[in-house]
């Protein structure tokens, strides 16, 4: 449920109100995981809002050194909300991060750059406010589990709607699922998911986030979609923190257990996060125009910035070692950086559903759940205002099937990079664009960078995967 | 007596019920056809012996699949591990039609190299001596499905059973990870194992040396005396096939593959080089670790062009979990005397007879005749371009501090990469039709299918890295 407070004392009045049992405030670490602790009630006040409340920060992940560790947390009191899932009355704040010494919001903290790309905007006079709009697929399974030691690596999945299921041989075989990439989308018994998306999306609701649709996906073993109606870029971001917490805890209570991971299945679609943004200035929508695809000169250069800097934004918006493993170059996936309308193999789109002016907006369609949405939002509003900035002219838009491109006339049309690691190359040669209005910092892109290479790429190139046992071992 | 009497003489002598014919595919399996003594005569050894090549990867198509295998009847040898005697012979790959060597065929491929080698005038031989190592299991699973993958290695020697009940009780010795370099038995269980794989060797016409347990538990490496390029890669053929037959015999399982153990040395396979011109060892000189000009140069070409023979000397997607840079892996191109942590090394050696280039980064699933050809053109370009290696490195460059390590090129970090520096960097090996664009071009899709099928496939380290996200 949310409470619409506005002010510390409408939170302290709610709390007292509603009989909260727990307060608990959350932040995001640089990976783009929520983190929580909890305080009773008595231990907030009005101070608290103003002067933090500590914690330790040294082992959160990106974050401080052991030795300079003391951290404090800033509450919102407007994304004042009452946890969904916990036995006691427990009232969420979202926060932001500050360092106590020097009293400054701390520069690795997601949030606060999303904040200070919101006032970036309205800096450049460009706009106003940048609406985003992202569609977070996900798989909720029955099973999974998984381990790797010296000897030996493995992950094992289970879902009973999955085509594997057929054959099961415990419990009566029920003979209804859904065959690969065929989830899209047939009515129960095949979906067996229905409930549980609803159960979602009423609890979403119940939170104060609107939400358009919710489906099964294409994939098999349950692959499912919500949509949440667009909002404001940090709005949208806390949006998306609050949707995997719902998604993954609904999950939960039903014996079932969900996953963001983008390719977690083999040969079948992975999960995507579609982005749609516009900025408007005040009641005006500034996408909207008479060029190609009822665009304006404006939406088009911030295409243009888009994919000029996708494969450093892909660093960010795709930001793990299994990423790449949906933006596989030939294999249906968005990895070719062109620009088109309704064509969905192109990286940007332009949705022709609507022909109001307010629906005008470009969809990017690399990103995937995966990453910090804080971090990827921003860092897409600042490639496309560099390109508005800089008139960047995308280029023809491709009309055709990108897919079905005969393979020289693809060789034209620049792809995506093929690896996190081809990505945080390009992020470190790239990245002038994300440091205007001191939106992004060096700190913040190098530390991102030695933390996706040394805790993620290094860590996955070490280890032997079952495949190449499959591959290799008789060599 | 001419080779093909030999044989005849080999069968009667021997009571040969099968010959053998062998020769390597693209990726290095060894492949072979077998055909019943009474089919065999000089006549049909001087014929060739015809076969479908439409199912062979990267070779034929299926509208043009007849292919000719032409057995190179010097290197008949019988076949140890067969129960009824046979008699394995090498053979090239020729175009039925024209009867020249198949463009695509590894061992004719090596074949010209060593014509190149003598055409250049540089030198009339180039010898190889490789040291692949390799890992001996008791038990290995694994399966790759659409919703799961897993893997399992299980070896009486490994740190992970010192927990284990066997049924007969566990004996406790074992090496601990990276202590296999080389306790005696009872620590290092694979002695017995490894004797009879170099007497088989030894059978097969290997100059035998030595054997011994390797750094990593299970691990092992045997080593046999260098020869000149094609011999060199026949042998490592027969290296091969006998650890990986002999293991199979005492129910266990050998493999190559170069990274099969997380968080212990990987296997791979140095390969000592070096020229001559007659009875002079080009390689000798008076310049840095007694190198002549050339030997530099040779090197220089070797660094110059690593990273496209990374797509030959480490062609899979594992090697590069052995070629980490960090992890104490030959992974630097710069080249020192007796520094084992650079990429090429020059051995100490009193007599200059025994002047060599050792290469670092290959590993065993390299195919010999591809990944020694492929280095031996890089080394004449280096030569014929006066391509100067730079100042050795004597320093530990695994201790080298970042600001001076990141001057020192490195090797390629995945197969990916490997290939497209070899779409990029190849003409060296197009000199003298060495190698060729369309056999390039049909090696690197080979690959890439692997590296597609690789990247396609989650691992179970991501499902702990992300599976929360």
């Amino acid at each position: 449920m949310t409470y619409h407070c506005k002010t510390p004392e409408d939170v302290l009045k709610t709390i007292k109100d509603d009989k909260i049992a727990m307060v608990d405030l959350r932040f995001t670490d640089l990976p783009g995981l929520w983190q929580h602790f909890s305080v009773p009630p008595s231990a907030l006040d009005g101070d608290s809002f103003e002067d933090g409340v500590g914690f330790d920060g040294s082992s959160i992940r990106g974050f401080q050194e052991i030795q300079e560790s003391d951290m404090l947390v800033i509450p919102d009191p407007s994304s004042a909300f009452l946890d969904p899932f916990t036995e006691a009355p427990t009232l969420v704040l979202i926060c932001n991060i500050r360092d106590p010494v020097s009293g400054q919001s701390y520069s690795r903290d997601a949030r606060h750059i999303a904040q200070k790309a919101e006032a970036y905007l309205k800096q450049t006079r460009i706009g106003d406010v940048a609406y985003f709009g992202p569609e977070l697929e996900h798989f909720v399974f029955n099973e999974v589990r998984y381990d790797q030691s010296t000897n030996y690596g493995y992950y094992e999945i289970d879902a009973v709607e999955a085509n594997w299921s057929a054959a099961r041989r415990q419990g009566p075989g029920q003979g209804h699922i859904l065959r690969p990439k065929e989830g899209y989308f047939p009515v129960p018994p095949a979906d067996v998911l229905q409930d549980a998306r609803t159960e979602m999306v009423s609890t979403l609701e119940a939170l104060g986030i609107l939400v358009e649709a919710h489906h099964h996906e294409v994939a098999t073993g349950g692959q499912g979609e919500i949509d949440m109606r667009f909002a404001p870029l940090t709005r949208m971001a806390d949006n998306v923190m609050i949707y995997k917490y719902v998604v993954k805890n609904v999950a939960r209570k039903r014996g079932m257990t969900a996953t963001f991971m983008p390719k977690p299945l083999f040969g079948d679609n992975g999960s995507g996060m579609h982005v749609h943004s516009s900025i408007w200035q005040g009641e005006r929508p500034l996408f909207a125009g008479d060029g190609y695809a009822g665009s304006s000169e404006l939406m088009r250069h911030y295409i243009g910035g888009l994919l000029k800097h996708a494969p450093a934004l892909l660093a960010i918006c795709a930001p793990t070692v299994n990423s790449y493993r949906r933006l596989v170059p030939g294999f249906e996936a968005p990895v070719n950086l062109g620009y088109s309308q309704r064509n969905r193999s192109a990286a940007c789109r332009i949705p022709m559903y609507s022909p109001s002016p307010k629906a005008k907006r470009v969809e990017f369609r690399c990103p995937d759940p995966s990453c910090n949405p804080y971090l990827a939002f921003s860092a897409m509003l600042m490639a496309g205002l560099d390109g508005v900035q800089n008139r960047l002219h995308p280029g023809e838009p491709i009309d055709k099937n990108l897919y079905d491109l005969p393979p020289e006339e693809l060789a034209k049309v620049p792809s995506a990079p093929g690896s996190l690691e081809e990505s945080l190359n390009a992020l470190e040669a790239d990245h002038a664009f994300l440091l205007k209005g001191d939106v992004f910092t060096p700190d913040v892109v190098d530390t991102h960078l030695s933390y996706k290479r040394a805790r993620e790429v290094d860590e996955m190139r070490l280890r032997p995967h079952p495949y190449e046992f499959f591959l290799y071992y008789d060599v | 007596m001419s080779d093909t009497a030999k044989v005849m003489e080999l069968i009667k002598e021997h009571d040969v019920k099968y010959v053998d014919f062998r020769f390597t595919d693209p990726r290095g399996k060894w492949q072979h056809l077998a055909h019943h003594v009474r089919t065999i005569s000089e006549e049909f050894l001087e014929e060739g012996v015809m076969f479908d090549g439409s199912s062979i990867a990267g070779w034929k198509a299926i509208n043009e699949s007849d292919m000719m295998l032409v057995p190179d009847c010097s290197t008949a040898v019988l076949d140890p591990f067969a129960a009824q005697t046979s008699l394995i012979i090498f053979c090239d790959v020729h175009e039925p039609l024209s009867g020249q060597p198949y463009a695509r065929d590894p061992r004719s491929i090596a074949t010209k190299a060593e014509q190149y080698l003598a055409s250049t005038g540089i030198g009339d031989k180039a010898y190889f001596g490789p040291e692949a190592e390799f890992f001996v299991f008791d038990d290995v699973r694994y399966s790759c499905a659409m919703n799961g993958a897993m893997y399992k290695i299980d070896s009486e020697e490994g740190p992970y059973v010192t927990g284990k009940k066997f049924p007969d009780g566990n004996t406790g010795h074992r090496p601990p990870v990276k202590g296999g370099y080389f306790p005696v038995p009872p620590v290092d269980s694979l002695s017995d194992l490894r004797a009879e794989m170099l007497s088989v060797m030894a059978e097969m016409g290997l100059g035998v040396e030595k054997h011994h347990h390797e750094v990593a538990p299970s691990q092992n490496e045997l080593g046999f005396v260098f020869s000149t390029l094609v011999r060199t890669a026949d042998n490592m053929q027969i290296y091969k096939y006998v650890v990986q037959n002999v293991a199979h015999q005492y129910g266990k399982t050998a493999t190559f593959m170069p990274k099969p153990v997380m968080g212990d040395n990987g296997s791979g396979m140095h390969v000592h080089q070096s020229v001559w011109k007659g009875e002079r060892p080009v390689f000798a000189g008076n310049l840095y670790a007694d190198l002549s000009e050339t030997a530099l140069y040779y090197i220089g070409g070797i660094i110059r062009h690593a990273k496209a023979i990374n797509a030959f000397t480490n062609p899979t997607t594992n090697s590069y979990k052995r070629l980490i840079p960090g992890f104490e892996a030959p992974v630097l191109l710069a080249y020192s005397a007796r520094n084992r942590s650079a990429a090429c090394r020059i051995p100490y050696v009193a007599s200059p007879k025994g002047k060599r280039v050792e290469v670092r980064y290959p590993d065993g699933a390299a195919n010999p005749y591809l990944a020694f050809a492929a280095m031996l053109m890089a080394g004449i370009d280096g030569i014929q371009n006066k391509i100067h290696p730079g100042d050795p490195i004597d320093k530990n460059l695994y201790d080298l501090p970042p600001e001076e390590l990141t001057d020192i090129p490195v090797v390629c970090g995945s197969l990916r990469e490997a290939l497209g520096e070899l779409r990029a960097d190849h003409a060296f090996l197009l000199k003298g039709d060495v190698f060729n664009v369309g056999q390039i071009e049909a090696y690197i899709e080979l690959k890439w299918e692997e590296v597609y099928a690789f990247e396609h496939t989650p691992h179970p380290i991501e499902f702990q890295m992300y599976y929360s996200v």
